[in-house]
Order: structure tokens, then sequence, then C-alpha cells
């Protein structure tokens, strides 16, 4: 398809007003994978159970997403709509109505994790401003515990064999969907540690530029309105994606064995194994989708 | 003969059907050329020949208008029939000479016809994949029938006459009916009433692959007439007219037999072996060497009959299975072919006809001559077919839904309506909006157009960045309005605003900051100030008395004179940057800097920031500003095993970024030789960069080695993944599932190192998409797409051979069984997850022997098994 210099300008407008960093060939790809959509009032973008094969970015106008006995979420401007259920590469759970004319910008989830997959850099600013999102929002919406934590994927204490890393890191919830590969090369540069009961990671001298996941034992984490973490969560939760120093606000409420990657191995990584990035969103989605089910969006 | 489940029934009735088709017209022509030259004599032949092809002008748009409102199987079970009638009319009437002459047109359009109609059936219930298997063994039902017919007239014309041909003819074709309706087709596509028009040449014209195939099989149609009339007139000369029937009842016997051995013996594999392109190559190769070899002879008998039998046998068996493979990415196939038979072969038989008679009326044809022309023909047909491999592999791109990958990568430039929409953005009340259009503005080297007036916008990040854009500018429409943000309550503002008036070289503002009320601008003049009139201080510049109030972790006045260094080169910029990049917090605007100025004393801390996600882009663009020393020092460094992992990772893709044929090299080496796999991985990526980017020569052997060598690793590990796929209970062990999850990662991941090979040796097509493709649900798609890919591969020239037979394995569609059944001559191939656990172990892989070696300890198959690593719960699901 051919597209007029005039549109890919306006996709370009709004793409760097969407995502501030997004430069260069990265920019030109997505500037040519978007196609504009036109909706009227009334009409419907997606319905409740088809295939989330496309998201939309809203460049005008309101859109609002409903189902059957839930609170609606509303959207406008310079918002994405129906990311949620295609990251978690589920059908639509929700129906997507317009409620003013409005003006989209369709990506297919395909293209999108292609991109992904070709440029390590976008991966990584899309799963830290996505991280840095749900920690914001985990920090003001009450959200309640699970009720039973996990238990742990290998008991015994360390030092672990690969074999017990492997089955650690396959508990981690960002890795869920990684695939084998990527978790097994993350085991070779994972380092475990300690926390005694009450100890911050400052307290045990753990340097906050590490990914640190949970073991065994319990933590809570301040700011988030108690709410507890234990074995495959992230110390410091989702917010640890973005900046693994949000691990700071992390306590020990019993004995904790933690394992721990640097962060920059974890993104370097991400690079090689594309699916390293689709299960963090995927994770990140899932974090979401519970605090935005407590605190709708109102557009 | 690779036939899969589900194939049997239709493959099998299809066999009966050509089987019976050629048989009954093995007899009929039999009948056909005894009876023509023992009543007509050769000299007629030329007129058969015209008429033969004016009537297949007429009938072939009824006969494809047929197949379009009934469908492929029921157009050929009606044409059957009707063959089957007039064979036995045939058997019926006198044998005057009006008779034999319409007979002979008879035989030669209804097996014109009634072949068509089967290839077309054929075409549509086998894809182009299962076409590329089963097109071979097909073709040899039809020469099987072609045998048995002439095994049978040769008996019969024992004990009766030459008629009685037409009525076992007549019956083999009947019986052909009868199998053929239960051959399950695809419906008509299109109602009577939406029936398009045979494309006009004109359209066909602007097919160009449409037109080379048309191109030779009108050359194809002259080559057979002229050699059809050699023999023919060889026979006759040799032959009384009471041995003619006889004589070709024997030769169809022989000449059925050779070819039903180079069928089944030869076919398939040559296909193989040589693709679908080279197959369609041979027939015109082979006739033309037999062409020299008849003409040396002097037209010698023996040599004339094996220029007519290889004619033959070389058209209907290897020529047509390459020609039905050819049209499988054509769409609207049926329509083309229509006008293909119609304007080339049926035209391109009357002309040659035509042809024939001018040359027997002018000149004296001898047989020699007629040889020379059938060999010059030959070549001719051969010459257009060698051009036909790009416009055969751009159908199938167009076929996969996607053309060449047209990449438009950069960003557009701006015309008036643009900047007046970039303009307007700058003043709507979005921060984000306004700052994109600034940066929008800015990379396209338009800050000039970016209103002053956007200094009188209330958010800092707006201004800071709009300060930051005059600052490099140079320009000074700004300052009036300026002026007053050194006053702003936002102290980044004031910074930034400083800063500007530094890089435009504005003294006396700098001046006047210097006095101002707050420490940290009048700190911040001074820096500028400092900078501007070469009065840095001696030292480290860490410990400049400049510096002593600028401490915590933010270093503002540090920061400032990086930026400011950064964009006024002087001699001692690069030492001050180093001394400054020593404190972690600066590092990244140090590397920043250094994008812009500096020397190769930066190489060491370029490199090292490459470890740093943030920096790295930066890093890599200072790099390669710097030029051959920073090149030298790269290539170097990927070859140092005792850098830091972090830093040498990174250095392929950076290499690649000088985009020179060095770092080709460079990259290929690592490719070749590096036993890292991440570091190769990244060598290919680096590699992928620079031939989508560039048109740097990339060494295809080089490509096509590494498409064996990565090809044959898939297979290796597919093989070992496999084996545990049919391991049992013991396959759900938490021990072998992550040794099978590690392999089916590692399958996919050798699987997308080939498409990037691929990408890297075919820069203009979109792999990526074709190996999408190739799990489409579409079945034509798949087909399609391993095709494609076969036909890129073969044009790697001479490696291609190894590859493509590499690569097949890996994209065909097989069940795992076949693929591994296949694989065996290859790699190894383990029996069971016993023996893969065992090959497992001593896997140049470290962590998939060690994973492999646990798994065979707590199962108890190796050598000193050790008790069980005790888990909780102690069986995880898998």
């Amino acid at each position: 398809m051919i597209i007029s210099d005039n549109d890919r300008l306006l996709r370009e407008l709004l793409l760097r007003t969407l995502f501030q960093s997004i430069t260069g060939e990265s920019l030109a790809r997505m500037t040519e994978l978007l196609v504009p959509r036109a909706l009227a009032e009334g009409e419907t973008l997606f319905t409740e159970g088809e295939p989330s094969e496309r998201f939309w970015f809203v460049v005008e106008g309101k859109v609002r997403l409903e189902r059957e006995g839930v609170a609606p979420w509303l959207f406008g401007p310079r918002s994405v709509v129906g990311s949620l259920d295609a990251f978690r590469d589920r059908p639509y759970t929700r129906t997507a109505r317009v409620l003013t004319e409005a003006h989209f910008l369709e990506l297919r989830r395909s293209d999108w994790l292609d991109l992904l997959d070709d440029d390590a850099l976008i991966a990584r600013q899309t799963i830290q401003s996505f991280a840095g999102r749900v920690h914001e929002m985990a920090r003001r919406v009450p959200l309640q515990n699970d009720g039973e934590l996990p238990h742990p994927a290998v008991a015994t204490p360390g030092p672990f064999s690969t074999y017990q890393k492997i089955l650690i890191l396959r508990q981690a919830q960002f890795l869920e969907s990684a695939g084998m590969q990527a978790v097994a090369s993350l085991t070779a540069l994972a380092s475990e540690h300690e926390l005694a009961v009450g100890q911050r990671p400052a307290d045990a001298g753990l340097r906050l530029d590490r990914l640190y996941v949970i073991v065994t034992g319990r933590v809570e984490v301040e700011g988030t309105h108690g709410r507890e973490r234990g074995p495959g969560d992230l110390l410091g939760g989702p917010g640890a994606l973005q900046d693994p120093a949000a691990a700071a606000e992390a306590r020990a409420l019993v004995p904790t064995v933690l394992l721990g990657i640097h962060q920059q191995d974890y993104y370097d990584l991400v690079e090689e194994h594309p699916q390293l990035s689709s299960s963090a969103l995927r994770y990140l989605a899932t974090a979401l989708e519970r605090l935005v089910e407590l605190e709708p969006p109102q557009a | 003969m690779d036939l899969r489940p589900g194939e049997g029934s239709g493959f099998f009735r299809a066999f009966a059907v050509l089987s019976l088709t050629i048989g009954g017209h093995t007899l009929l022509e039999t009948a056909r050329d005894a009876l023509f030259l023992a009543r007509l004599g050769p000299e007629r032949l030329t007129l058969v020949y015209v008429a033969a092809a004016a009537g297949a002008l007429a009938l072939t748009p009824v006969a494809t208008r047929l197949v379009k409102l009934t469908g492929a199987r029921n157009a050929l079970v009606v044409t059957l029939l009707v063959a089957s009638f007039g064979a036995a009319w045939f058997r019926v009437r006198p044998p005057s000479a009006a008779l034999v002459f319409a007979l002979y047109v008879f035989a030669t359009l209804s097996a014109t016809i009634l072949i068509a109609q089967f290839w077309q059936l054929a075409s549509k219930v086998f894809s182009a994949s299962q076409g590329r298997r089963l097109f071979g063994p097909l073709a040899a039902g039809g020469v099987l029938g072609a045998l048995v017919g002439a095994a049978v007239a040769t008996q019969l014309l024992q004990v009766t006459d030459v008629r009685s041909l037409l009525s076992v003819a007549a019956l083999a074709y009947f019986a052909a009916s009868l199998v053929a309706t239960t051959i399950e087709s695809p419906p008509p596509v299109v109602a009577s009433v939406e029936l398009g028009p045979t494309p006009a040449p004109p359209q066909m014209f602007r097919e160009r692959f449409v037109v080379r195939l048309a191109a030779m099989a009108a050359i194809a149609s002259i080559t057979s007439v002229f050699v059809d009339y050699l023999f023919k007139l060889r026979v006759s000369s040799q032959m009384s007219s009471a041995e003619l029937a006889p004589f070709f009842a024997r030769y169809q016997l022989v000449m059925n037999a050779g070819l039903l051995l180079l069928q089944v013996g030869v076919t398939g594999r040559l296909v193989e072996r040589l693709g679908v392109l080279g197959l369609v190559l041979l027939p015109p190769s082979l006739l033309t060497w037999t062409g020299v070899a008849t003409v040396l002879s002097r037209g010698a008998f023996g040599a004339v009959v094996a220029l007519k039998a290889g004619d033959a046998a070389l058209r209907n068996s290897l020529g047509r299975v390459g020609t039905e493979l050819l049209w499988a990415p054509v769409e609207d196939q049926t329509r083309f072919r229509a006008a293909v038979d119609v304007v080339a072969t049926r035209g391109a038989q009357a002309l040659g006809g035509g042809l024939l008679l001018l040359v027997l009326t002018r000149a004296n044809a001898t047989p020699t001559a007629l040889a020379a022309l059938c060999t010059c023909l030959s070549a001719a047909w051969l010459a257009i077919g060698i051009g036909i491999r790009p416009r055969y592999v751009e159908l199938f791109r167009r076929a996969l839904g996607r053309g060449s990958l047209e990449r438009n990568l950069t960003l557009p430039e701006l015309d008036l309506n643009a900047v007046e929409m970039l303009v307007e953005s700058l003043a709507r009340p979005g921060i984000e909006e306004a700052l994109a259009a600034l940066n929008m503005l800015a990379e396209r080297q338009r800050t000039r157009l970016i209103p002053a007036l956007i200094l009188y916008r209330q958010e800092p990040a707006v201004l800071v960045r709009a300060l930051e854009l005059f600052g490099e500018s140079g320009r000074r429409d700004w300052v009036t309005i300026g002026e007053r943000l050194i006053d702003h309550e936002n102290p980044d503002v004031q910074r930034a605003a400083v800063r500007a008036f530094g890089l435009i070289g504005d003294d006396a503002m700098l001046e006047r900051a210097s006095r101002h009320p707050s420490a940290s601008v009048r700190a911040f003049a001074l820096v500028y100030l400092a900078e501007r009139r070469g009065h840095l201080p001696d030292g480290n510049a860490l410990a400049w008395e400049l510096f002593r109030d600028d401490t915590g972790p933010a270093h503002p006045l540090k920061r400032a004179l990086i930026q400011a260094l950064g964009l006024q080169a002087s001699p001692e910029a690069t030492r001050v940057l180093l001394e400054l990049g020593g404190l972690p917090e600066l590092a990244g605007d140090v590397t920043r800097a250094l994008v812009r100025t500096g020397d190769s004393t930066a190489i060491p801390f370029l490199m090292e920031r490459l470890a740093v996600a943030e920096d790295r882009a930066a890093a890599r663009a200072a790099l390669v500003r710097l030029g051959e020393p920073a090149e030298d020092a790269l290539t170097k460094a990927v070859l140092d095993r005792s850098l830091s992992r972090r830093i040498r990772i990174h250095l392929p893709v950076t290499v690649a970024g000088f985009e020179s044929a060095r770092a080709v090299r460079s990259l290929l080496e690592l490719l070749h030789d590096s036993n890292e796999g991440l570091v190769r991985y990244k060598a290919l990526r680096g590699l992928e960069r620079i031939a989508l980017g560039t048109s740097l020569p990339i060494s295809v052997p080089t490509i096509a080695a590494e498409i064996v060598k990565n090809g044959s690793e898939y297979l290796r590990l597919f093989s070992l993944a496999y084996a545990f796929d049919t391991a049992g209970p013991v396959r759900a062990r938490t021990e072998v599932a992550v040794v099978r999850e590690l392999l089916e990662d590692k399958v996919e991941q050798s699987r997308g190192r080939l498409a990037r090979l691929l990408q890297i040796a075919h820069r203009s097509d979109d792999i990526k998409t074709v190996f999408s493709a190739l799990r489409a649900p579409d079945r034509v798609r798949r087909a399609h797409a391993v095709e494609f890919l076969d036909a890129l591969v073969r044009s790697l020239g001479r490696n291609s051979l190894e590859a493509a037979g590499v690569l097949r394995l890996v994209v065909d569609e097989l069940p795992p069984a076949e693929r591994v059944r296949r694989a065996a001559g290859l790699v190894p191939t383990p029996r069971d997850a016993r023996e893969a656990l065992e090959l497992l172990s001593e896997d140049a892989d470290r962590l998939l022997s060690e994973l492999a070696r646990h798994a065979r300890q707590t199962l108890g198959w190796g050598r000193g098994s050790t008790p069980p690593i005790a888990l909780v719960p102690s069986e995880l699901p898998a």
C-alpha cells in the first residue's frame, strides 16, 4: 500500500506523541504498519469473543469497552484499546463501541510482535513504560492479595543446580510464556541471594540493578496497600521491570530466597529471545487488567 | 514414491484415468500413423498438421468453457466419452482417404484436449508441493498406459487388421471416463453468467511469465512438428505399407518401455535434484544434443528414431511434469492456460505446418537439413527457458500476497502543508504533541521554522526542548523573548536558557547570568563563559574548583559543560569528557556528547558503553563517526574472549554500523568461526542489517554453506526432539520435559536463523512473511511458500544444490517421522528418548548436555546414576 507523505506525517506525530522515545527505523516501520480507520458514533470497533488480532491507537473521539455485568471502560484520544487482550493472546473480552465520531490507527498484533522481535530497544521501552504504568496504578489502587501464595518450585536451600534454577525461573510469572530456551539462557546469568525476616534489599547488600525472582518466602511491598508477593513474583512487583529499584520497597516477612538477574542481561536477551518481551507484556497486561477492573478508565 | 496419508485414493484414481487415456491414445495413434502413411504418404503430413492446429484453435476455447462450466473433472469425463464415441465411429466407417485424414486430425485433437484437461484436473486435486512429489509418478501412469497400449497393439496386429485397434481405443476411453467420475474434484469456480473471457493477447502479454511459457510452448510445438515429419519421412522411406503398423506398434512399445524406466527411476529424483526450472530445461537440452548427433550422422534412421523418441518421451514425462509445476503459481490458471493453448501451442502447430510446407516447397529438405532445423529450434526453446527463473519467483511472490520488500524506512520530507500542520501542533495544549512536533521539525533540520513565540508557553518540558533546539541552531530571533526565561521559576528552564545563550555565544547574556541571584544560574554561566573563552582549568576535570559546589548525583554544572563540549569541539574536549565520564552517573551524557565530538582516544570508553542499553545507540553512532580507527579496534575486539560478555555480544551489530566491505568480512568470519551461539546470532543480525540497508556484496557461497549448516542443525535438533514425542510416560517427567522443551525452542531458533540467512541472500524479498506462510492454514499458500523458497535457494549458484536439499527437508510439509527418516542420512537420528538423552549428554551445548545428564541420572539411564534432586513437589507438571 502506498501511503501519502501527509498520512505518514500524521501517523508519525501520533506515534511520537504516544511514544516519546521512538525514532529512526522503528518509527518509520510503525508509520508503514498503522492503518487509519474512522468510525461514526454508535459503531462497533470490535466485539467480545472475536480473535484479538489487532489493537488501536485512538487519535480522536471516545470509545467505550463494555461487557455485561461489569463497569464500562472509557477511552479518549492518545489511548490504546484492545491491547490487553491482544497481549494476552485471547479473544476480546469486551465490545468496543464508539461514543463520539472517532479516528483510530490500527495495528495488527503480529506486526507489533514482529517489530518487538526486530527492535530490542522498542521492546525494552514498551515493557518499561507499560511496567511503569502498572507500578503507578498499583500504588494507587488497593488490590487484595490472591489468597494462598504458590508453592515454591524448589524448596531445598541453595546453591541451586542449573536444573533447579530452570524450575525456579519457569515459575516466574513474567517468564511464563517466554519459552525454555530463554529461561535456560537466563539461568546461566542468575545468582542466588537471601533476605532475613524484616530485611529490605539494601539491608542485605543487594544491588538494585537486578530483577529478583522470589524462590521461597514472602515479602510485602510498601505503598501497595499491604500486598504480599511470594514464589514466582518479582521482588517489587511489575514495576521492577521498569526500574529494578522498585524492589527497594520490599521487606521480607519470612526468610526469603531470591534469584537475581542483572536487568541489562535480561534486556540483552530480549533481543535474542523475542518471546521474553511478549511474555513480559502478557504478564503486565494481566496485572494491569486486575487493576483497571478496580479503577475503570474514564477517558 | 512419497505418498502420504489421505493422498492414496485420489492418486490411484488419477493414475488409472491417465493410464487408460494414454493407452487408448497409443492404440489410436498407431492406427492413425499406419493408415495415414499407407494411404496418403508423408507429403500430406504438412496439411494435416495445419488442419489439426486449426481444429485445436477452434475447439480449445470450447473445451476451456466446458471446464469452467462443469468443473475440471466433469469436463474430462465428457471429453473422454466423446473421444470414445469418435474412435468407435471411425472403426465402423470405411477407410477412405478423407476419413484417414479426418482420423489423423481427430486423434491429434482428442489427445491434445484430453491430456490438457487431465493435467488441469490434477493441478486442482493436488497442490504445488504435492505435485512436486506426485506428478512424476502420476506421469508414469501415462507411460504405463502407453506401454500397455503398444503391447496390446503389437499382439492384436498379429491376429487382426489395424482398424481393430480403434475399437480397443474406444473401450479404453470409455473405461477412463468411468474411473474419472470417482475423482473428487473442486467444484467450478464461477457460475456461467460470471464467466470471464479468455484473456486477450494484450492482457496475456502483460504477464511476462505467461509470455515466456507461451513462447516455450510455441517453439516446443514447432520443434515437434519438424521432428515428427522427419521421423515419418524416414519411416515411410524405409518401410513398406504392410510393415508400417507393426513398426509403429513396436516403436511405441520400446519407446514407452524406456520412458517408463525413465519416469519411475529418474523423474522423481530429478525433480528433487534439479528443481522445477532445471526439469523444464532438460528436454530442450537433450533434444539439442540429440539433434546435433542426428546432423552429424547425416540423418541416419537410428538417430532420427532416437530424436523422435526423445521428443515424445521427454515432452510427455519430464517436460510435462515440469510444465505442470511451472503453472502452479499462476493465478487464474484455467484462463491463461487456455490462452496459451489457443494462441501459442495450436497457433504454433499451424505455423509449424505452414513453415514445413514452405521449406518443402522452396528447398531441397534433406533429412540432415531438417535435423539441423530441429536442433536450432530446440536451442531456441532452451534459450527462452533459461530466462524464466526470475519471473517464476516473482509469481510465487505475488501468489503469497506480498510483493517484494518495498521498504520505505525514510521519514517523509515536509512540504508546506506538513509544516503548517506541525506548527499548528506546537500551539496545541498537549505537551506530548508539542514535543513530538518539535522533534519532528528538528530531525528534518527545520528548526528555523519553530516560532520563537513558543517560548511563551508555560510547560517547562516544552520550554527546555525549544531552548535546546534554539541554542543548537544558532538562531538569534528568540533572544528577546528568551531573556526573561533566565528568571523563570523552574530551575530546569533557567539552566536551559543559560545553555542556549552559551551555545549561540551571547557573552553579554552569560555575563548577566553570572550575576544572577540564583547560585545555580551563576555557576552555569561561569561554566559556559570558561568554556567559550577556552579558560578551562588544568588537571582532572572532576577536581576543578569550578565544580566545587556541584555535588549530588545530578551534577548539573558538569552536565552543562559536557553538553557544551559536545556541541563546540575543542582540542581538550575529548580529554575533559573522558575524565568526566569517569563518574558513572555522567557516563551516559559523555557518550551522547561524543556522538558529535571527540577523537580516537574515546574508543575504549565508547566500547564499554555498548554494554549499557540506554547508551548503546549513542556509543555506536560515536564509534561509526570515528571511522577506520574505531572499525580496527572493533574488528580486533570481536575476537577477544577476555572482553566482558556484555560488551562482546554487542560488537557484531556495532561493526555492521560501519557498512563497509571489511565489516561484512569480519561478520562472516564471526558467523563461521565463533563458538558462542549468541555472538554468531548477533553477527547474523549485523549481516542482515547490512543486507537490508546497503548494496554491499555478501559472499553467497558462505551464506549457502551457513544455510546447509543451520538446516542440518535444525534437522538434528528436530530428530532429537522427536525421539521424546514417542517416549510414552517418560515424556511427562519434568526432567525430560525440560530437555524436550529446550530442544523444541532450539528447533524454532534454528528455523528463525535460516529465515535470516535467506533474507541476507535475497534482500528484496520479505522472507519473514514467506516463513509465516509455511504455517498458514491454507494448503495452497503453504505449498506456494515451499516452492518459492526452493526457487530462491536454487538461485544461489553452484552451492545451491545442497542448500536446497537441506532447506527442502526443513520446510516441506512432512509428517515428523518422515522428516526424521529422511534426515537420517544427514544427521544422527536417535531411535528413542534414551538414545536421545545419551547423545545430548555429550552435546557441545553445555546447558543441554548438563540437563540431559541430569535427566539420565534421575531416570536411572546413565552410568553411575545418582539419586534425584529433592524437589517439592517431587513431580512438577510438565
